[in-house]
């Protein structure tokens, strides 16, 4: 079982995320924010009761902060490679680590 | 004369041809700016809906976007928040789901669907094994046998893996075993299977991923194996590999979600009032 130290991690990966996503703003505001902070309160009460929930909350967490995250990391991979007009010949051969024949490094 | 009205002919008849080819391009090319400052959420007979400012967000097929249930809605509308200058609907994941669930594009019964879905398994990435070279051998050994252990017990069926190119053969009690356990699943949820298991190219590791068994991450490493094996040896090349890897992580957690939200009812139990109070 998840312990409180792991699940506070993932709550807090979530709200930087969601801070990613509302970059005007304060994030307390917006409703994922609210919602998020509802279920972990729902759930810290029947802590005591039942597990099955519990666990079942912090996978959902888990699998959604990934979510968040590789759609951002995803966006950032595109906007640095594809996002853009044509390389020069230049920064393509700088990009696979090579320069161009006619200004080697040393010169 | 007459060869000034061929040409004016000609080029209605080119003109014909080629137009519909330049709207698609043109379409493909120019992403949507976002147009809305607001993004809510509003429910209306037990269903949810989205609302970009007063306008409500419809699908593709021009229906009244409504989902059963809140969290998926809220996935939703976070999605829409995240696009700050373009609309980027490849990175929409949620969104898209829910259009397919809605408009049923392929119009297919659950049946054709839960088909479709074990086409998969005859092809699947677990039960595909390679004998060289012999690292990657031993690798998949070690990583993909357990899940296949697991799958067995966890279903009760008779799975094998092979390492001839025709694959394995299925039996066909493993078939209607799994056919049964999947058409349990409603309409929506299905939509979400079947997109999780085109994801991992995997019915096996959908499966373990739907029943919790695994995490998003280590399913996707799972089913990227040899890639990942590939990259220790050759090295990562990071628009490429790791475009991949976000692509899929981001695409296999939406679908595990969809999957949980859809169906699964979600009921929370509140603590009794303690009596000793």
């Amino acid at each position: 079982m998840a312990t409180s130290m792991e699940r506070l991690r993932v709550l807090r990966g979530l709200i930087r995320e969601l801070r990613h996503v509302h970059k005007k703003g304060p994030v307390k505001e917006t409703i994922a924010y609210n919602y998020l902070m509802e279920q972990y309160r729902k759930h810290q009460v029947t802590d005591q009761r039942v597990c099955r929930a519990h666990q079942e909350l912090q996978r959902n967490a888990e699998t959604y902060l990934c979510l968040l995250k590789s759609t951002r990391l995803q966006q950032a991979l595109h906007d640095e490679y594809y996002g853009r007009p044509e390389r020069t010949t230049e920064e393509t051969a700088k990009m696979l680590g090579f320069d161009l024949p006619q200004n080697p490094p040393d010169k | 004369m007459a060869t000034g009205v061929f040409s004016v002919h000609a080029g209605r008849f080119l003109g014909r041809i080629f137009a519909p080819m330049q709207t698609i391009e043109r379409q493909m090319a120019a992403a949507r700016k976002r147009f809305y400052k607001n993004v809510s959420i509003s429910q209306s007979n037990g269903m949810y809906e989205i609302n970009l400012d007063r306008r409500k967000l419809k699908t593709p097929m021009s229906r009244l976007f409504s989902v059963p249930n809140e969290p998926i809605a809220i996935a939703v509308a976070t999605e829409w928040e995240a696009q700050h200058k373009e609309i980027k609907m490849s990175h929409m994941h949620m969104t898209q789901l829910c259009n397919t669930a809605i408009d049923n594009p392929s119009k297919k019964t659950p049946q054709q669907i839960v088909d479709d879905i074990l086409s998969f398994l005859e092809t699947d990435t677990i039960c595909y094994r390679e004998e060289s070279p012999v690292e990657l051998a031993e690798l998949e050994e070690r990583e993909w046998e357990p899940l296949l252990d697991w799958v067995r017990q966890r279903y009760d069926i008779q799975l094998q893996s092979s390492t001839s190119i025709h694959g394995p053969t299925i039996p066909k009690a493993t078939k209607s075993t799994l056919k049964k356990h999947l058409l349990h699943f409603n309409h929506w949820s299905l939509v979400g299977v079947t997109s999780l298991v085109e994801t991992l190219k995997s019915v096996v590791l959908s499966l373990a991923l739907m029943d919790k068994h695994l995490t998003v991450e280590k399913a996707v490493a799972l089913a990227r194996l040899e890639t990942e094996f590939q990259i220790m040896r050759w090295g990562n090349v990071e628009w490429a590999h790791d475009m991949e890897l976000t692509d899929l992580r981001a695409r296999a957690a939406a679908s595990a979600l969809f999957i949980h939200y859809n169906s699964e009812r979600v009921t929370t139990m509140e603590k009794a009032p303690s009596w000793s109070a």
